[in-house]
């Protein structure tokens, strides 16, 4: 952080943030560095039945366990079998602990808000609402996902479901 | 500001704790009025709540608990007799206390103006019931004035020591004009006075005039409290007798019925608030269950010893491992280590596990102050005896134990108890009791309310457990069934619905709140003699005794507390019934089959039951077989959630980790038994 900050081109806003951005097929997409825990190797997922088809399961993430899920399946991308390079990418958002499953990470961004342009209306073939904008860094088109809103309302009250009538575990 | 927050949260704790024994010392000081042991323990949580709130700047918190203080201290020095207005006007101030506390720690501002009423009446406590009345009856001696002495230094000296409220001067000894001498003394005087001073006290203002005079002293017992300030000065007067008052009292009603009487506002509407005054009590007692845990300093000093002992074995390992001591690498020695670790691990587990295990009686004693306020309400009155306040349970059943038993024993009280003047008409004591007991069997915890109330009425539920259409009739259902049935959903017997009880939704939430943490709920119930709602609970959450089953390529745990027994049926005793439902004949009962691999939707390696092994379980009296490729074995497993952000499943309890690292699901039996019930 110390580096971003001292290597501020004058004119330029202050209001920098930084991104990882990771690849899904040939598209890149990007989650705020702040909700990022960790990235993993991709390790055995124990599947959880009746669960919509991108959720893919729990991991034992040093002692807790936390749910993973595939955002191709989510986005109805093509997906293919897993391969040395896919991850998974620890996030920490309001609901919870989750894993985003992504084929490889790339990069670390700095991007200013301004080269953030906000969602274009797609048309009713895509939804956008957990799309946050649109990054545009050196020819590169970086999607920027909006982790909390990554699993839809139905699915965050099921979450608090959960929350108020489990165990006592952990 | 991090400090800050830090010394706040322990203040909060600590408070809350302190409120607590305030009150449960208020209660017993109600019965024990003369237990100066429990006053002092009172009045040193009372202090210890003072100094602590005004070193961390909380200036009217500690002014308002200086004025219960005060009042306390008047007790601990007997200047106050604890009766029920005062345990009743300190109670509510411990009450306002805890809301203030309650805000402090949800950061929300706290209305102080909400204290005032309570303020003043507690310095009207302070003022009234302090200062002791005397009554004096004072023929000086007629020589009184040859002795230089004058009878209006004796009333200003007993100005000077308390209020003198009533002084009479008696005229009918004084002779006529004419007989009149200048040095006689012919009046005597009849004094009230109210003072804070001790008999000796008073007698010693009239120490010089004592000689020849005739003068007695003595004490007007206090008029009982509950008494209004004019009837008790009018019996001071002598205008009218105690008994007047006491009885004119029983004519006056109370406010609400006031209001109704004029027209002035609905009954309903009173109905309505004084439900809610009782709820908020409750919800205000709901709130108390801290976050933090006090633990007892022998349980953390053993878990340390073992971890000292682990610390040893650890470097044992290194010398075995680096060859460097006097321990050679033999098999003998790593078996003796290594059974040394099994021990000590698991030593540290159930030491680890004991810190979060709690006595019920930090439950308990806040229920007796429940059972007040609610007896209180009803115009029954009703005793609360516990027994086994010190048995343990885990902090998180505890928790959630809290709820069920607030609704249990406000049942108890609303529906089962009868009222004082019924309880004589039938020739049962007028005070009812309610016995609240817990004890250890085994590895559970069972927690019986208990009261001597009227029962319940058999006729009545078969009556409605047909009208709402839970059953069809009542043959072939035991005593024990049909009383058992209250436990459905939307079953109340209530006649009478009001905010605070018998919503419809009680005894069912109750079970299911039990049931969420795998205990199971029975009642037994005697017409005329009372009800026994017996409540059992597993020692902990955390940790159960599992039975690890293979499907696929996965493993899963079915909780051992379901499991009656697992067997590899004969091709023959597998049958179906209308081709849909698929039942096993296990010795002559006719068990229905659940294929799990269908109902979690896993490719199984056995699809013939004869091949593959069932598990015969059970919830409810209602018995399943799962059908499982192969058993794995019996081990306690640690139940661990499946991550905040993960759906809820219903049939899936939580996960564990195995030894291999990865995750085996926990079944949650009740949920696929009842969700294969609703689709069969």
């Amino acid at each position: 952080m110390a580096d971003a900050t001292a290597t501020v081109v004058p004119g330029q806003s202050l209001e920098k943030q930084q991104y990882i951005t990771f690849y899904l097929n040939n598209e890149e997409y990007a989650v705020d560095a702040l909700n990022v825990q960790g990235i993993i190797e991709l390790s055995n997922i124990t599947k959880v039945p009746h669960l919509p088809e991108f959720i893919k399961g729990v991991i034992n993430l040093r002692g807790t366990i936390i749910p993973v899920i595939d955002l191709k399946l989510k986005f109805g991308m093509g997906c293919e079998e897993y391969k040395k390079h896919t991850c998974i990418i620890i996030t920490d958002f309001s609901g919870g602990v989750m894993g985003i499953i992504a084929d490889t990470v790339s990069d670390v961004l700095h991007m200013p808000d301004e080269s953030v342009a906000s969602t274009p209306s797609l048309g009713t073939k895509i939804r956008t609402d957990f799309i946050k904008g649109m990054g545009q860094v050196d020819n590169r088109l970086v999607i920027i996902l909006d982790i909390e809103k990554i699993l839809t309302q139905d699915e965050t009250s099921l979450v608090s479901d959960i929350t108020g009538g489990e165990s006592a575990g952990n | 500001m991090f400090e800050h927050k830090k010394i706040r949260s322990v203040f909060i704790d600590e408070a809350m704790e302190r409120i607590l024994e305030i009150e449960k010392g208020l209660l017993q000081l109600e019965q024990y009025p003369d237990d100066e042991e429990l006053i002092n323990t009172i009045f040193r949580a009372a202090h210890t709540i003072k100094g602590s709130s005004a070193s961390i700047g909380l200036n009217e918190l500690s002014g308002f608990t200086h004025g219960i203080e005060e009042i306390l201290d008047l007790v601990r020095l007997r200047k106050l007799i604890p009766g029920k207005e005062l345990i009743s006007q300190l109670l509510e101030s411990s009450d306002l206390l805890k809301e203030m506390v309650t805000s402090l720690a949800s950061d929300m501002p706290f209305d102080f103006t909400k204290c005032e009423n309570s303020i003043i009446r507690m310095g009207d406590l302070k003022n009234k019931i302090l200062l002791k009345q005397f009554k004096i009856i004072f023929i000086p001696d007629h020589h009184l004035f040859r002795k230089g002495l004058d009878p209006a230094d004796i009333i200003a000296g007993l100005r000077d020591i308390g209020e003198v409220t009533n002084i009479k001067a008696f005229t009918d000894e004084v002779p006529a004009l004419s007989e009149i001498s200048p040095d006689e003394l012919y009046l005597r005087w009849d004094i009230s006075i109210r003072t804070d001073r001790d008999l000796t006290d008073i007698r010693k203002v009239f120490e010089f005039v004592e000689e020849g005079s005739d003068i007695k002293i003595f004490p007007v017992i206090a008029p009982d409290q509950g008494m209004p300030l004019l009837g008790q000065m009018l019996v001071e007067e002598g205008t009218v007798k105690a008994e007047d008052i006491a009885e004119a009292l029983k004519v006056q009603k109370r406010l609400g019925e006031i209001l109704v009487e004029h027209d002035k506002v609905a009954e309903t509407d009173i109905k309505r608030m004084v439900d809610k005054q009782s709820l908020k009590k409750i919800e205000l007692f709901k709130n108390s269950v801290s976050s933090t845990i006090r633990v007892d300093l022998k349980k953390l000093d053993h878990l340390i010893n073992i971890v000292g002992e682990m610390v040893i074995i650890h470097s044992m390992f290194q010398q075995i491992i680096h060859g460097n001591g006097n321990l050679k690498e033999t098999p003998e020695n790593l078996d003796a280590l290594f059974s040394q670790l099994q021990r000590i691990g698991k030593d540290i587990q159930e030491s680890a596990m004991s810190l979060r295990m709690l006595p019920v009686g930090e439950v308990f004693q806040r229920f007796s102050r429940l059972v007040r306020e609610l007896s209180g309400n009803k115009d029954k009155r009703v005793e609360l005896v516990m027994a086994g306040e010190e048995t343990e349970l885990d902090k998180g059943v505890l928790e959630k134990i809290t709820d069920p038993l607030v609704h249990l024993i406000r049942n108890a009280i609303d529906h089962g108890m009868e009222t004082s003047g019924e309880r004589t008409a039938i020739g049962k004591p007028p005070y009812g009791k309610i016995h609240l007991i817990a004890y250890q069997m085994g590895d559970s915890v069972y927690i019986e309310i208990e009261d001597d109330g009227k029962g319940l009425d058999r006729e009545k539920i078969i009556e409605k457990a047909i009208a709402k259409g839970v059953i069809k009739d009542s043959s072939g259902l035991s005593d024990d069934q049909i009383y058992n049935l209250i436990f459905l959903p939307g079953f109340s017997t209530a006649d009478e619905v009001s905010d605070v009880s018998g919503r419809g939704v009680g005894m069912d939430v109750v079970r299911k709140n039990i049931e969420s943490l795998n205990g199971k709920v029975n009642m037994h119930t005697k017409p005329g003699i009372g009800t026994t709602i017996s409540i059992k609970l597993p020692l902990t959450l955390a940790i159960i005794d599992g039975l690890t089953v293979l499907l696929g390529n996965d493993a899963f745990v079915i909780p051992i507390t379901s499991v009656i027994e697992s067997l590899r049926p004969r091709r023959e005793d597998v049958k179906t019934l209308n081709e849909k439902c698929e039942v096993i004949n296990v010795r002559g009962e006719f068990i229905p089959l659940i294929r799990l691999y269908e109902q979690l939707d896993i490719t199984p390696l056995k699809k013939d039951p004869s091949e593959a092994i069932v598990v015969l379980v059970s919830h409810e009296n209602k018995k399943r077989c799962l059908l499982v490729d192969d058993l794995v074995g019996q081990q306690q497993v640690v139940i661990k959630k499946l991550g905040t952000a993960m759906p809820k499943v219903f049939d899936v309890a939580g996960g564990t980790i195995l030894g291999n690292g990865r995750i085996a699901l926990v079944l949650d039996v009740p949920g696929i038994i009842e969700n294969v019930t609703l689709s069969v």
